[in-house]
Formats: C-alpha cells, sequence, structure tokens
C-alpha cells in the first residue's frame, strides 16, 4: 500500500517537473497553457523566474518528501497549491478573472493528495 | 470616471435643448408624418404565426401581412440584446457595446469597453432621433440594454417608458425568472417601479403603450411606440382562456408540427420549392416517448401557441384603439421578433435537478397548471426547433433558425406595391426604415456634441414600394458574430459557423435562398467561394474589433458562473476568507507545539 501510493505521489512529482522545465526551454507555449502571453521585458523575467521556481519547489519538495519520508516536505507544495486554487477563486469573485475550473479542481485534488498521502507514507515526526 | 460623468450630464442638457429645439418645428411638418409602432415579439419562431405558416392564430398580424408586405429572408441576431441594441441604433452590435447580453460575457471580454453587454454612448437610438425632430416616444416592454440610469430608455430617447431591465422575467407578477436576479427589475420612466396586481405582460404593455399615446391625444406630433413584449420568452405563460383552445393540438408532436409549418412555408411561398429540411440531433424520437410524456410536452406547446395568440390579441387591442381614436389611418406599425425560437429546458417532465431548480424559485412544473401563475414553462428543443421550421437550429445558433424570423410591415401611409418580398434584410435595416418612413434625417458625424457610430443599415422602404428588387448587392459583405458563433451574408449565400454543443466549430456554405433550411453545404462544391467569404469574415471580424471566444466557452454555463459571482460573491468570500484566517490559526498552532 504504501508503495502503491508513493508511486501515486511521484507522478505530480515528476508532472511539475515537466511543468517547471516547460518555462525554462519554451516559455511561450508553457504561458499559453496557463491562459497567458508572454510578456516582454521585466514582465517576462517575472514570468520565467517566479513560475518556473513555482513548480520546481512543489517537484522538489515531492521529491525530498518521498526521498526523506518527513511529512513535512509535504507542506510547501500543499500549501502552494492550495492556496493557488484559493486564490484564484477571490480573483473571479474580486478581480473579474475567469473561474478557472479546469485548473482549480486539479490543483485542489493533488493537494489534498499529498496532504493525506503524506500521513501513510512518512515516518511520525 | 470624472470625465464620464461630465459626459452625462453634457448630453443630457444637450439632448434638452435638441428635443426643445424640435419642439419649435411647424406643426404642419410634424403632422404630416406618421405614427410608428414598432412591436417586438421575443423569442418568436419564423413559423411561430399564421402569415408564416403557423397553425397558431394570429388574426392581428395576419391582416397586417394581408394589408402590408412580409419579409422572407429578414434576419436578426441569434439572441437578445444585440439584436435590440442593432434595432434601435442601424449600428453593429460590435460597435454599440452590445456584442452578447451582458449575462454571457465571459471576463476575457468583459476587460474591453466595447464588450460590456449594455448600448454604449457612441451610437444614437432612433428614439433620440425621432424625439430630437418631434416625434412623442414611447417605449412599454423589456429593454435589456442597461439597467442604470444613463442606459435606461427614459435617457436614450424614449419620452415615456415603462420597462424590463433584465433579460426577461414572469409574466404574471414581478418576480425573476432564473435566480441570477435577486428580483425583476422594472422601472417607469427611469424609477424602479411595482408591478399592478393583476399583471399579465402582454396586457399590461398595451395598457401602458395606450396610456402614453393617450396622454398626448391633443398633440399634434407623431409618435413613435416601442412595444417589446415579453412574450414568448420563458417562462411561457399565457391566461387559461388561450391555452384551452390549444389543448390536444400538439398531441402529434414535434416531428408531426416541424412537417405541418414547413408544407405551409412551401405553399405560403415563403421558402423557395426544393427546399429541404434538415433534422436537428437535439430533437428528441416522439415516438420513444410514453403517453404521459406526450401528454405533458403536448401541453408545453398548446401554452406557447397560446401566449402567442394573446400577444395578437393584445397587439390587436392597440390597433383597435388607434382606430377609434382616428389616429390608425396616420399609422405604421412594424412587427418582428428579436431572435429564433427558444430551445431551453429538456424534453423530461420530472427530474429532481429540475424541481429543485425551480423550487428555488417557487416555481411549480405540474401538468394542471402548466402556463398559469406560479408555473415555470418552455417548449425545449425538439419544439423550439418545429417553432423554427423548416430552418436549420434555434436561438443563440447562426443557423437560419436562430437568426431569421418574420418581418411585417404595414400601414395605410405607406403605398405596398408587393405582398412579400424575398430580398435579403436585416435586423440594422429597420432603424434606417423608420427614420425614411419619418423624414428624420441619419445622424451625421457627430450628434449630441459627441462622434457617433454611423448607421450601417439600409431603409427597406424601397422594397416595400416595389422600387428595387434588393436593397444589398450581390457582392456586398454583411458579417456576425455572437458568442463565437458567426455568419457572413453575400448575395444568397452564407457562410456559417457554430460552435458546440450542436455545431461542430466549421465554418459551412449555404445558398439560403434556394436552400434556407440549410440542408445542402456547398463548402465542397465551392471552395473558392468559401474562401473568399471567410477573408470577407476576417476582414469583417478585425474592423468590428470581434473577440474570439475563451477557450471552451459555454453560453449557458457563463450565465451561471457570472449569475453566481454577482449574487452570492460576497457571501463565497466571506467562506474562503474565513477558511483562510482557520488555515493560519491551525498552521501557527501546529507550528507552535511543535
Amino acid at each position: 500500500m504504501k508503495r502503491v501510493l508513493q508511486g501515486v505521489v511521484a507522478l505530480p512529482g515528476i508532472l511539475f517537473l515537466f511543468l517547471g522545465l516547460r518555462w525554462i526551454i519554451d516559455p511561450a507555449s508553457a504561458a499559453g497553457a496557463l491562459g497567458m502571453t508572454l510578456l516582454d521585458g521585466v514582465g517576462r523575467s517575472t514570468q520565467i523566474g517566479d513560475l518556473t521556481a513555482f513548480f520546481i519547489v512543489i517537484s522538489l519538495s515531492i521529491f525530498a518528501g518521498l526521498i526523506t519520508a518527513k511529512r513535512i516536505w509535504f507542506y510547501p507544495p500543499v500549501m502552494l497549491l492550495g492556496f493557488a486554487a484559493f486564490f484564484r477563486m477571490i480573483a473571479w469573485l474580486v478581480h473579474d478573472a475567469a473561474l478557472a475550473v479546469p485548473m482549480i479542481v486539479p490543483e485542489i485534488l493533488i493537494a489534498a493528495l499529498l496532504f493525506f498521502a503524506s500521513a501513510h507514507i512518512c515516518d511520525k515526526d | 470616471m470624472l470625465f464620464y460623468h461630465r459626459n452625462v450630464g453634457r448630453s443630457f442638457w444637450l439632448r434638452r435643448l435638441l428635443v426643445a429645439l424640435s419642439l419649435s418645428l411647424p406643426l404642419a411638418a410634424i403632422a404630416e408624418r406618421p405614427n410608428i409602432v414598432l412591436v417586438l415579439a421575443d423569442d418568436l419562431g419564423f413559423s411561430d404565426i399564421a402569415p408564416y405558416g403557423s397553425e397558431v392564430n394570429t388574426p392581428t398580424l395576419s391582416a397586417l401581412a394581408d394589408s402590408g408586405i412580409k419579409f422572407t429572408n429578414y434576419h436578426t441576431a441569434a439572441s437578445c440584446a444585440p439584436s435590440r441594441a442593432m434595432l434601435l441604433t442601424g449600428v453593429d452590435s460590435h460597435r454599440n457595446g452590445v456584442p452578447n447580453i451582458p449575462e454571457a460575457l465571459p471576463p476575457e471580454q468583459k476587460a474591453y469597453e466595447h464588450y460590456q453587454g449594455t448600448l454604449n454612448h457612441n451610437v444614437v437610438t432612433v428614439a433620440t432621433l425621432l424625439q430630437s425632430q418631434g416625434y412623442h416616444t414611447y417605449m412599454a416592454g423589456k429593454w435589456h440594454l442597461g439597467k442604470t440610469r444613463d442606459q435606461l430608455p427614459s435617457s436614450r430617447g424614449f419620452e415615456r417608458t415603462v420597462a424590463l431591465a433584465d433579460s426577461g422575467a414572469d409574466n404574471w407578477e414581478q418576480k425573476p425568472y432564473i435566480p441570477i436576479y435577486e428580483k425583476a427589475n422594472w422601472f417607469a420612466d427611469g424609477e424602479e417601479t411595482t408591478l399592478p396586481e393583476d399583471f399579465y405582460s402582454s396586457r399590461y404593455l398595451i395598457d401602458k403603450t395606450i396610456e402614453f399615446i393617450d396622454s398626448n391625444k391633443d398633440s399634434e406630433a407623431p409618435f413613435f411606440a416601442y412595444v417589446p413584449f415579453q412574450a414568448v420568452h420563458t417562462p411561457v405563460q399565457a391566461p387559461q382562456a388561450f391555452i384551452d383552445k390549444y389543448m390536444g393540438i400538439y398531441d402529434e408532436g414535434w416531428n408531426s408540427l416541424r412537417e405541418a409549418r414547413f408544407q405551409e412555408a412551401l405553399e405560403l411561398g415563403l421558402v423557395a420549392p426544393g427546399t429541404s429540411m434538415v433534422s436537428m440531433s437535439s430533437t428528441e424520437d416522439w415516438d420513444s416517448l410514453t403517453i404521459e410524456q406526450k401528454r405533458y410536452q403536448s401541453k408545453r406547446m398548446a401554452v406557447y401557441a397560446a401566449m402567442i395568440e394573446a400577444m395578437d390579441f393584445h397587439f390587436g387591442r392597440l390597433i383597435e384603439h388607434l382606430k377609434q381614436a382616428g389616429q390608425y389611418q396616420n399609422t405604421i406599425f412594424i412587427f418582428t421578433s428579436d431572435n429564433g425560437s427558444e430551445a431551453s429546458g429538456s424534453t423530461s417532465s420530472t427530474s429532481a435537478m429540475r424541481d429543485l431548480f425551480f423550487g428555488i424559485q417557487d416555481y411549480t412544473t405540474d401538468y394542471e397548471t402548466l402556463g398559469l401563475k406560479g408555473s415555470f414553462n418552455s417548449i425545449g428543443p425538439s419544439f423550439a426547433s418545429a417553432a423554427a421550421s423548416p430552418l436549420a437550429y434555434y436561438k443563440f445558433y447562426s443557423g437560419e433558425g436562430g437568426m431569421r424570423v418574420p418581418l411585417i410591415i404595414a400601414g395605410e401611409p405607406l403605398s405596398v406595391s408587393q405582398p412579400v418580398s424575398n430580398a435579403f434584410a436585416y435586423v440594422t435595416d429597420i432603424t434606417p426604415t423608420i427614420l425614411d418612413l419619418s423624414q428624420v434625417n441619419q445622424p451625421a458625424e457627430r450628434f449630441g456634441g459627441r462622434r457617433v457610430e454611423p448607421i450601417i443599415g439600409r431603409s427597406l422602404v424601397p422594397l416595400v414600394r416595389g422600387e428595387v428588387s434588393r436593397v444589398y448587392t450581390k457582392t456586398e459583405n454583411i458579417g456576425y458574430e455572437l458568442g463565437g458563433n458567426a455568419a457572413l451574408f453575400q448575395g444568397d449565400y452564407k457562410i456559417v459557423l457554430n460552435r458546440g454543443p450542436l455545431g461542430d466549430n466549421a465554418w459551412h456554405l449555404f445558398d439560403i435562398v434556394a436552400d434556407p433550411g440549410e440542408a445542402i453545404d456547398l463548402a465542397g462544391s465551392m471552395p473558392e467561394k468559401l474562401q473568399q467569404m471567410i477573408l470577407a469574415y476576417e476582414s469583417y471580424a478585425s474592423s468590428n474589433g470581434v473577440l474570439e471566444v475563451p477557450k471552451g466557452y459555454r453560453q449557458q454555463a457563463q450565465v451561471g458562473l457570472n449569475g453566481l459571482r454577482d449574487r452570492l460573491g460576497p457571501q463565497i468570500l466571506i467562506i474562503l476568507l474565513s477558511i483562510l484566517v482557520l488555515v493560519f490559526v491551525l498552521v501557527f498552532r501546529t507550528a507552535k507545539r511543535k
């Protein structure tokens, strides 16, 4: 069971690693996938820098959690994904953003998966 | 924002000045001009009235059609507010601020000034133009072009008004028909108003129109009365006496009705001999229904027919009143619909979701009281297809069933030379036609101190008088887009693109004169024509600021999301912020323990 859960949790780790790398290798297509156009100048720097960091931190934290079996490593990805979904909803309510359901749902599901799976695959802290 | 308010104030005083100046026109010049009554049905399909092949008894409209001219190739937008905005201004919906209904605009489009879904101040309404030349101007009915003070009809050229600002409302009481509205927003002369206890929409709107007309009965000036009925928009409701006339009439089902109306349209010469008819994928198999289901469906349509006849009856009361008041001989009547038949509402007569949805709004859907006060009714996609017979698609779609609707122009001041016109006509032609009939000039480049969009439509008067056989040449392009569904008309041809759920998001080419049913796609046999028209559409879209809809856009879903945010946004925000505070507390407590 533990092995199965480790395998399931590793999948989003791989996914976010690819998403992060995509921002470095092909930022225009990565931006398009998130409903953005690639900006110029400082805007482009912020897009590539911040979003690459976002996805890479999620991925590295998941793998660090899997390797060390320490639950605390799962908190950053859970918080990043959970808050991303949360603030997407705030953006819809307050700032006339689209309600990005196809992004909010996976973010919540993956955050929930990481939170609950980590309790079973990690040592008691 | 301050600049905006300044402009509103300035235009208000300029309008007042124009009206004051116009009142100094010689009375003789004013009196020679005809009264104009513009009647707009809501969601009425191509073959829903007797002159267009319907079994529904519409003696008023039949009489008008017999004495006037009916257009068989008239097109409007496939949804309400864009049609109304083009109807009243003669300007393309992407330039007058109403490319879609405001309730359906996605945030990606609403970020643009010309995508607000409310009539902007770059256009002048036909009412403003007529009022500036001495006409009395009245409106009673659905407005749906904005609900703030400067957007209401009382600020857009109408002297007396009673207006519903929403996309629709109950016909029996002051009640919203869908939960995106907190209340039914009715206004009288620009102020919120309350409907009377004995309200029935068609009767009330005609009563108010008569009241407005009579309030100036001693005036020498002609009047323009705009009567946008609620009929036959959902909820489909009608008085029992009218319903009783149609009980059992629709027991043979939608396919039988669609075929019967098709044959009648052929006989009346409304469509070309040899016209074919397609079957919509949304049309269910009548024979697969149980007896109970058939009985329920039949009554849904009976109520719809009753609502049409009730509208016709009350329109007839207005005409009778004008006759008695000695105004009939000097009045021109224009009757049309804002778009094709409405297909909302599932075919299922019972479902938990449906009951829950209507229960929230205190509506029932039971058979016995269907169409009466407190009951919600619609005809669903299968009967909607019959209402648009023999055309393909219906409301929201750019197929002919969504865009081709009846148009009748009649009245003693007209010299009608032919009973039927098969010439292409478009909704933007109505304003220039009214201006032509009332001898009022189209606005110059500037009006009321500001630059205004030019009218793109053509007067249909030369067609009425038989002076020409068409008002658009065979090479002129008339582009159209609404919610991602698009079309371009050129001579007898039309390219059309419909998105899901019924469309395939691809361009098709039809000869809509020989094939109004859009049954024979010419895209394969005339690829050069298709390509040339697609390029013309792209040019139209680019020059009119047409925005693409976001990926995955669905009109109905967007209406629901926007409504959810508008109605429950603050409550959802409070819940989310409470969750945020809770998460912070939990994180800090956990961290402190460790």
